[in-house]
């Protein structure tokens, strides 16, 4: 994505890894980067 | 994806930037909760401090910068929010334990901790004192470290809880001058899956948030110095440590 994330994407994020959501998520390495570690080069 | 040619139209969706995506939260998923940030005066922290404050949780939060502790704990309170702005150093055992009783006391025993500070310095590996690398891990991967000791012993007295701890796409793939930091966002990702483990079964789930670059003050001002780009939120000179928490 053509540009940086803002605070609050990553925070609304963050609130959904905490919440009571997805009980059966633990020891997880969740990305949200735009894309930017699936492009090569 | 749709196959109707709406490709362009989802794509300028996707690259616009969001519009005040808090400021009427649809649900309160942390009613009641005691939610622990700890670098939570500007950047990420900031935005989830407001976020969980604005979906019910009362937070105690930390930061190096007592101004701008004291500015987001006013600003969630002006929104009907709780939140309690506690200064600790992040890497010292002693104040990180008095932050989470402190909390702990005021609010009572916790739901959630977002283990977000972190700090960076880039320059290339053998410029790096030892000191240097010393403070970077310090922070970075002690100083989750040390939070969730005292955190989790709340959590299990309290029947369970969710920690979020902030590593890094630098985990993932980086960029040249970051190694120190890069290890240690990387270190936090065995940290959270080994600590995951621990708790399975005991309520406590122990998961990495791993951003891309953020836009932060910081990093606004970092990139129109011509800086790298780095995740904090102090404005450094050439060669400091960029702090964060």
């Amino acid at each position: 994505m053509k540009r940086l994330a803002t605070a609050e994407e990553i925070a609304a994020f963050a609130l959904a890894l905490a919440s009571d959501d997805f009980p059966y998520m633990t020891g997880a390495q969740m990305v949200i980067d735009g894309g930017k570690t699936a492009q090569a080069g | 994806m749709e196959h109707d040619g709406k490709n362009s139209t989802e794509k300028s969706t996707l690259n616009r930037r969001p519009q005040t995506p808090f400021s009427a939260p649809h649900k309160k998923r942390f009613e009641g909760k005691v939610v622990l940030i700890t670098g939570a005066t500007s950047g990420i922290g900031r935005a989830a401090a407001m976020a969980f404050a604005a979906e019910g949780g009362r937070v105690a939060f930390c930061g190096r910068r007592e101004n701008l502790g004291h500015q987001v704990e006013t600003e969630i309170k002006a929104q009907g929010g709780e939140a309690t702005y506690i200064r600790p150093v992040v890497r010292d055992e002693s104040s990180v334990k008095e932050f989470v009783d402190r909390a702990a006391h005021r609010y009572g025993p916790l739901d959630v901790a977002f283990n977000n500070a972190g700090i960076t310095l880039e320059k290339a590996l053998h410029e790096y004192s030892s000191s240097e690398w010393d403070d970077i891990l310090a922070t970075n991967l002690r100083g989750v470290f040390l939070a969730m000791k005292y955190e989790i012993p709340y959590m299990l007295a309290n029947g369970g809880g969710s920690i979020v701890v902030t590593s890094s796409s630098n985990a993932i793939a980086t960029t040249e001058k970051r190694w120190a930091y890069t290890a240690s966002k990387r270190g936090l990702v065995g940290l959270v899956q080994s600590a995951a483990l621990d708790y399975v079964g005991k309520g406590i789930r122990v998961n990495a948030l791993i951003p891309g670059t953020t836009d932060t003050q910081l990093v606004r001002r970092v990139a129109h110095m011509g800086l790298p780009i780095f995740c904090g939120e102090r404005r450094p000179a050439f060669g400091q440590v960029h702090t964060s928490p």
